[in-house]
């Protein structure tokens, strides 16, 4: 980051934002404003920060949460990308498969826990499926919506010019929805990472969620802020570096501009 | 409702009624938050609730029931401040007496005890583990931070022998025990009762076993007592009637816990986890020696910061005042 990218009017606002924030967050838990009194204040949770990171388990528990989300949003990208993408471009597979994805999107991830243990052979699927869960449907939806947002005119015009349907879905239907795509991929991360406090509590052991769970358990509250923090951070850092990834692959539109 | 239970509940009433002006402890308004467990034994808040005992001692006092799931869910509702009195474990009760500086608390009464005969460690049916030392280097799931935690450490010890303990709740583990995840169960009556019960459970050992003394208490917000001293008290009193009616008549009291679990519950199962129950009226020093073990227990392993004053935690004046 460059001196001049460092001190930029955005950063220093953002920047300013986030520590009013933590300002007040303090000023209101030390004075007691309704109930701030119950809640760990920032220097509170700073010092239980201090103290969690270097115990050599916070490793541990951040590396199994990340290796968790990462394998549960990759393996939902897999799937719902390109299921996404060809509901939302032919008619035949969304009248076929979409109805039954659709009943299936309004239930919470946490209600798949009991299915989730009793499917899977061992207890990482099981935890990862939740995550998987979350990930899976803002991906689907996305690539989905990312398709029917395409212009008809570019499909008439591919196959007046005698386009085959492999090179419409190349030429047509994946660049067109890849902006759609990316965001489904960056919120897809954001819910995985939202499920895997409830996931964790399967595995009864290791995790950021468990963490925040077992903190919860004996009332030590400065720890859960603290997972709580460190799973806000790495899901905005794995939302930002998707962004950042396909803002390489989304060049031609702001070439084309 | 069964036309049995509403019998029974009429009955209830009638006594209620009946006794209710010489029994009258105050007639102070007031609104009691009591937390109660779902899943851990709490049965005589079942029995207070079906029944509205303490309507005889305390008639304008209206009671919100508000049910947790486990100990720390009443735990953290107590030092939200939400529930003023909780009916909870042993371990439970001590984390937070330990957490005096966010709320202060005191340990009022007493609603179960016994011998280790509500706690058991499960297995499958057709596990080829057929002793507790088979048990060492096995996956054995627990509630950290609960009396059957300690209970747990307390085999470990007896059988030097070491578990590979995993944190799960209750409806977890049991799930993972019938898909062959964990090898083995700890958690407390009724849900190793229900495990036997559907046939996908069998029972290792109990605590009865090991003499394992745990004890379930009633947890006091220490504000709400010193504002509503005779509440508190009219509630012992209430509580101590509803231990005279489990001890006299276990049958009823049974279908009562049956129909407030809305018959979830197997009633073979409540029927054989109240006969193996003790519903002591006073506290003793061997329970006052049972919460400081838990405290000792959760102080050994880090699960608290700092071991709270037992002896002053312990407020007997509400029991005393009642007699």
């Amino acid at each position: 980051m460059t001196r001049s990218r460092l001190f930029d009017y955005k950063t220093l606002v953002g920047t300013a934002s986030i520590l009013c924030f933590l300002g007040l967050w303090e000023i209101l838990v030390r004075a007691n404003v309704y109930r701030f009194g119950l809640l760990p204040s920032p220097l509170q949770s700073l010092q239980a920060g201090l103290d969690v990171v270097t115990q050599p388990s916070f490793l541990r528990d951040v590396s199994y949460s990340t290796y968790r989300v990462l394998l549960a949003w990759f393996m939902a990208s897999l799937v719902a990308v390109p299921l996404g993408l060809f509901i939302g471009w032919n008619r035949k597979i969304q009248l076929l498969l979409f109805p039954a994805l659709e009943v299936l999107r309004p239930i919470p991830p946490i209600a798949w826990i009991p299915a989730s243990i009793l499917f899977f052979p061992a207890v990482e699927p099981s935890v990862v499926f939740i995550c998987f869960i979350g990930a899976f449907f803002p991906i689907l939806l996305n690539a989905k919506t990312g398709v029917e947002q395409i212009d008809d005119r570019y499909f008439h015009a591919s196959r007046c010019l005698g386009a085959a349907p492999w090179h419409i879905f190349w030429d047509v239907v994946l660049p067109g929805a890849l902006p759609s795509v990316v965001v489904g991929l960056a919120l897809g991360m954001g819910v995985a990472w939202m499920g895997v406090v409830a996931a964790e509590m399967i595995a009864g052991e290791f995790g950021l969620g468990y963490m925040i769970w077992y903190a919860y358990a004996l009332t030590r509250y400065p720890v859960i802020v603290v997972g709580m923090v460190v799973i806000a951070a790495l899901g905005f850092g794995s939302s930002a570096l998707i962004r950042i990834a396909s803002s390489h692959l989304l060049r031609w539109r702001t070439a084309g501009m | 409702m069964s036309t049995r239970l509403v019998a029974l509940l009429t009955i209830c009433a009638s006594l209620v009624a009946v006794s209710a002006k010489a029994q009258v402890v105050t007639d102070q308004k007031a609104t009691l938050v009591v937390g109660h467990q779902l899943f851990t034994p709490s049965w005589t808040s079942d029995v207070m609730r079906m029944t509205k005992i303490y309507k005889k001692y305390l008639p304008n006092v209206e009671v919100d029931w508000f049910s947790g799931l486990y100990g720390p869910v009443l735990v953290n509702n107590m030092i939200a401040r939400k529930v003023h009195m909780a009916y909870i474990g042993d371990v439970p009760a001590v984390v937070l007496a330990s957490k005096k500086a966010s709320v202060e608390t005191n340990f009022v009464g007493l609603c179960q005890s016994d011998k280790g005969a509500s706690i058991a460690i499960l297995v499958r049916k057709d596990s080829t583990i057929q002793s507790v030392r088979d048990l060492d280097g096995k996956r054995v799931a627990t509630g950290f931070g609960s009396f059957m935690h300690r209970f747990l450490e307390v085999v470990q010890t007896r059988e030097k022998i070491k578990f590979d303990l995993v944190n799960q709740p209750p409806e977890v583990a049991l799930t993972n025990l019938e898909a062959g995840r964990i090898d083995a169960d700890g958690h407390p009556a009724p849900h190793f009762g229900v495990a036997v019960h559907k046939g996908t459970g069998r029972v290792l050992t109990t605590g009865s076993a090991y003499d394992f003394q745990l004890i379930c208490g009633i947890v006091v917000n220490k504000e709400y007592a010193s504002q509503h001293p005779k509440v508190i008290e009219g509630w012992l009193k209430a509580e101590a009637e509803v231990h005279e009616f489990i001890r006299s008549q276990p049958d009823k009291a049974a279908e009562l816990i049956f129909e407030a679990w809305e018959r979830k519950i197997p009633i073979e199962v409540i029927r054989r986890d109240l006969e193996g129950a003790l519903y002591p009226d006073e506290i003793t020093a061997e329970h006052v020696q049972t919460l400081k073990s838990a405290s000792d227990f959760l102080f050994r392993n880090k699960l608290i910061d700092v071991q709270p004053d037992i002896e002053s935690w312990v407020d007997t004046r509400y029991l005393r005042a009642g007699r």
